[in-house]
């Protein structure tokens, strides 16, 4: 029989821990529903700074960025691709 | 005062005597002096340019400042057997480890409120918008700190604690973009990349630099949830870091 010292550091802490990783990923769902409600994508990089992206810490946007452009099936807004005259009525 | 207090009293000492603190300065005016050349990099959005360099540069600076020196820290008493002087004085391992993390914490907070006040000087963002970043981050630099209190009481080891400490550095700021990424490119990845989503933190939830650079909406309400989220992970951390220390013989 383990003293009641031991008992809580070797069965309480463990189950602890399993709980409080539970806890987490409860946590990680919740916050990044709460966060991509409140703060969706909406930055768009004015620089043309390759390397920008290697010193910038959000990196989130560029990884976006590359990722729509490279693997999206939808075509480009002909703004982007350059065609004058299609990208909004008014233009047209 | 508490055994905790003299633990982060004198480790706050060592630290000052280390050379590798003075190495800070420099760190400073390096993060600075790249900034102002990022501005003259462009004609037409150099204040954009500098006002990214100087959050993402001073982020960094602290970072890897704050972590060398935990690392470095933990490393030296433990290579120099002098961990042995304090684990044999009437002090539990778990408070050693809770005065090593309120002293680097503070080193930490300080570096931070330096930075935030230049940022508010160079007039980078509006103040309301830089104190919400600067506090997320602030929130960031501690899970860090004792995530690096833990590799490198598990690890005891230089290179592999250095190693360690980036990797969970850089795992946590990729999760959701890991899993998001392998979503569309290779679902059969998905579930082992879920594994890392629910055991490393999510540090982007620190981060309000949008908020800052696109002049965007912020509240004193977001530091509340990752704080809460801080609060959680710090317990895991330290759970993990108790299990592993509690009977070892370093």
């Amino acid at each position: 029989m383990p003293a009641k010292r031991d008992i809580i550091s070797k069965v309480l802490f463990p189950w602890l821990l399993v709980l409080m990783l539970i806890g987490h990923a409860f946590l990680v769902n919740t916050g990044w529903k709460y966060v991509e409600e409140k703060k969706p994508y909406q930055v768009v990089p004015t620089l043309n700074l390759e390397w920008m992206k290697l010193i910038s810490l959000d990196q989130e946007r560029f990884v976006s960025l590359s990722f729509r452009s490279t693997f999206s099936l939808q075509p480009l807004p002909s703004v982007m691709s350059g065609t004058i005259g299609d990208c909004c009525p008014t233009c047209a | 005062m508490s055994r905790i207090g003299i633990v982060s009293l004198y480790t706050l000492q060592e630290v000052r005597r280390d050379r590798l603190f003075w190495s800070l300065i420099p760190l400073m005016c390096g993060a600075l002096a790249l900034s102002f050349f990022m501005r003259e990099t462009s004609v037409v959005a150099g204040e954009e340019a500098f006002n990214r360099s100087y959050i993402a540069l001073t982020m960094l600076v602290t970072t890897a400042f704050v972590m060398l020196l935990v690392v470095s820290s933990v490393y030296r008493e433990i290579d120099s057997k002098a961990i042995y002087m304090v684990i044999t004085k009437p002090l539990s391992r778990y408070e050693y480890v809770f005065g090593k993390f309120i002293a680097f914490s503070i080193i930490a907070i300080a570096i931070t409120v330096i930075f935030l006040s230049g940022a508010l000087a160079l007039g980078v963002g509006t103040a309301k918008s830089l104190a919400v970043h600067y506090s997320l981050f602030g929130l960031e630099q501690m899970i860090m700190i004792m995530a690096a209190l833990t590799i490198t009481l598990g690890l005891r080891s230089l290179p592999s604690s250095i190693l360690g400490v980036a990797g969970f550095y850089i795992i946590g700021h990729s999760t959701k973009k890991l899993v998001d990424i392998g979503m569309q490119m290779a679902q059969e990845w998905v579930p082992l990349l879920k594994v890392f989503y629910y055991l490393f933190p999510s540090l982007s939830f620190f981060n309000a630099q949008a908020a800052v650079l696109e002049k965007g909406l912020v509240s004193w309400a977001d530091i509340l949830f990752p704080s809460v989220y801080a609060g959680a992970y710090l317990v895991i951390l330290f759970l993990i870091c108790v299990i592993d220390i509690r009977k070892r013989d370093f």
